[in-house]
């Protein structure tokens, strides 16, 4: 097995929980290890760092910062973890991101799991190991929709939900997803968060411009000029000359944005910016802070067909970089 | 919505049009590359002369006419002849004053206009970065004016700055501070001083400290070129042609107003992780505003601010009254200082 290719997982393999961005009451441990342990996994549990406030300027953290460096790089380089789910995003993760130690994932392969500020993770480890990660629900997404759930842990065991399928149709019953513009592609799977993919511009740890990407994104809570100022930074920084299609997840609102903002604004600011990009778009697809939260392999090559609104990933060949090794059902 | 606001568009056509321009320029010894360096001296706007004419933009966000006529009015009274933009007061999209083509139009027609002296936005808010492509930025390094402006038209000073060198005002919304009454008798001195040629190299140090007494988070002094202001429109640019510049020592100024505490540090983080701090010799911090809803955020601010300042290991000046409280000094964006946080001074060292 190449380092770089991500493998199913099987009953009994271990599982820790990390904090690399805000804290978690204890009772989503104790929630997150239920699940776990109900799948057949074995669970290594964190807690937030016993600390100052002192010692974190944003007073939610899960620690100061040489904390959680140190315990996701322990965990990196801990050959007896199979996989690293992150308890929750909020934000922390890009504090951290120049301390991680990405060569000892490398060397110790292992799945790592999360969304919302998790993206910055995905990207770093994506840019600087060429690995595939899942970009899932995190631990305090439980309790979990059972379509979500069931996602989650097909794609843990290797089996990563394409369309169309059952599961997919079934996360889209009360809400389709649209074709925003038809044609197929293929590329390797990146993004999540929009707004942490934008704050990676001009970083080391962006996505990489030197090869065919299949972008997907979602955000929550950000004001239809944000995302246009995001997509935009985007387009000026050139990310998406490589970017062959686009996975648009559901953006959803908040409270302030509901009063504030005219309904329907968001979608046009993102047909806007649509007529800038001459590559296939399906929209609403069923990921980002909602409970229905698709189960996505960042990393992994796929091939995407908006007209048909499917998507199947690619087995790997042996030159490819971060592709995801997927062994199908039956 | 963000207080913040601003914005134009330009054909590539017309870029190389002056581009051409700019080429024959540079043979009498102006200068041509797009990411200037070692600039020795400032290549400083004339200042405006009684009966100059000075254009009124939105290259954001729309602004009421009312304001617009006390603006123009404004600058009638003082003997100056108002150009007013035609993408001023309409409602578009995400808080735009209009179409893209528009606004980057009205801006471009500004800088093409050899009569048009100067260039006030009259508000930021949101779409300067919209415009920054489309931008004839031949035509103002070919014919420099001033452009004055903060919040999104920070995003404006980025790109005139690397695209061009020249300097630019960061400072008042002209049509909220001028179009609606007198504003109060410093804000205005100062600002006719700087637009008309008056302020000396003390200036900026005179005001500050006119207004609110500045804080020493790091001692120390150093030289280099004056640029920033909104944190949020700085850390869009990271990864753009636009972002700030690697070859020369900045001494960096920033404000912010309505974004939470981790939303600033991930400004920071971001501009630190792209390198954009590598070159900056000394920071000056403004007024960090957070929304009215979040008075909390306030101290977490500012712990961030200064676990990022202590970061950076470089004389640091706060508590200047740039951004969007009451008082916004107006500096020269791009213009070659000295920051001395043990004396706490801030001084031109070009005329």
């Amino acid at each position: 097995m190449s380092a770089k290719m991500l493998s199913g997982l099987e009953p009994g393999a271990e599982i820790a929980f990390a904090a690399p961005a805000h804290a978690v009451p204890p009772a989503v441990v104790r929630l997150g290890r239920d699940l776990f342990e109900g799948h057949g996994f074995r669970v290594r549990a964190a807690e937030n760092a016993t600390h100052d406030e002192d010692d974190d300027v944003l007073h939610k953290l899960a620690g100061p910062d040489e904390w959680r460096i140190q315990e996701t790089n322990r965990l990196f380089n801990d050959p007896s973890v199979e996989a690293i789910c992150c308890l929750t995003g909020g934000y922390g993760v890009m504090r951290i991101l120049d301390r991680l130690d990405f060569a000892a994932l490398k060397k110790h392969p292992k799945v790592v799991c999360g969304f919302s500020d998790i993206t910055a993770l995905h990207s770093a480890i994506y840019a600087k190991t060429g690995m595939s990660s899942l970009h899932s629900p995190n631990v305090d997404s439980a309790p979990l929709h059972p379509l979500t759930e069931s996602a989650w842990f097909a794609a843990l065991r290797g089996f990563p939900v394409e369309a169309p399928s059952e599961l997919v149709a079934s996360m889209c019953d009360d809400s389709p997803m649209e074709t925003w513009r038809g044609g197929e592609a293929e590329g390797v799977l990146l993004g999540g968060n929009l707004t942490l993919v934008s704050a990676l511009m001009g970083t080391p740890y962006a996505f990489p411009r030197d090869r065919d990407v299949i972008l997907f994104i979602e955000d929550v809570g950000e004001f239809a000029y944000r995302i246009d100022l995001m997509l935009l930074q985007l387009w000026m920084a050139g990310a998406f000359q490589r970017v062959k299609g686009l996975m648009l997840g559901r953006f959803r609102k908040r409270e302030r944005q509901q009063n504030e903002e005219a309904p329907g604004l968001l979608e046009d600011v993102m047909k806007l910016f649509r007529q800038r990009l001459k590559i296939p778009i399906l929209a609403n697809v069923p990921f980002g802070h909602v409970k229905l939260n698709l189960t996505l392999v960042h990393g992994a090559s796929i091939r995407l067909n908006a007209d048909e609104q499917s998507w199947r990933y690619i087995e790997s060949d042996r030159s490819g970089k971060g592709n995801h090794e997927k062994r199908r059902a039956g | 919505m963000n207080r913040l606001m601003t914005r134009m568009s330009l054909t590539r056509r017309n870029f190389l049009q002056s581009a051409a321009i700019t080429g024959a320029l540079a043979a009498r010894g102006g200068r041509e590359s797009n990411a200037l360096s070692s600039r020795t001296v400032m290549n400083k706007p004339a200042p405006l002369k009684s009966g100059d004419a000075v254009g009124l933009v939105c290259p954001g966000s729309p602004i009421r006419p009312e304001l617009v006529k006390g603006a123009a009015d404004h600058l009638a009274a003082r003997g100056y002849r108002p150009v007013l933009g035609e993408s001023l007061s309409r409602e578009y999209l995400c808080g735009l004053s209009g179409e893209d083509e528009a606004r980057a139009a009205d801006l471009n027609r500004m800088w093409r206009d050899s009569k048009v002296r100067a260039v006030f936005t009259l508000r930021g808010g949101y779409g300067a970065n919209r415009i920054l492509d489309s931008l004839d930025y031949g035509a103002l390094r070919a014919d420099p004016k001033w452009l004055t402006g903060f919040s999104d038209i920070t995003s404006l000073h980025a790109a005139i700055f690397r695209r061009t060198g020249l300097p630019s005002l960061h400072g008042l919304a002209f049509g909220y501070s001028f179009g609606d009454g007198e504003p109060e008798a410093l804000i205005a001195k100062t600002w006719w001083d700087l637009v008309e040629g008056r302020a000396g190299a003390e200036a900026l140090t005179a005001e500050w400290k006119a207004v609110s007494p500045p804080q020493t988070w790091r001692g120390g002094a150093a030289e280099g070129v004056l640029l920033g202001g909104n944190l949020s429109r700085l850390a869009s640019l990271a990864g753009t042609e636009y972002a700030l510049p690697d070859d020369e020592p900045i001494i960096l100024f920033l404000e912010e107003v309505d974004e939470a505490a981790y939303r600033v540090d991930r400004f920071l983080m971001q501009l630190k992780l792209a390198g954009l701090l590598d070159r900056v010799a000394g920071a000056i911090v403004g007024q960090f505003t957070p929304h009215e809803d979040e008075p909390e955020e306030a101290p977490l601010i500012q712990n961030v601010l200064r676990d990022q300042a202590s970061r950076l290991g470089v004389p640091v000046l706060a508590g200047a009254p740039i951004g969007h409280e009451h008082y916004n000094l107006t500096l020269i964006h791009g213009a070659r200082v000295r920051l001395d946080a043990d004396a706490q001074s801030l001084v031109y060292l070009e005329a």
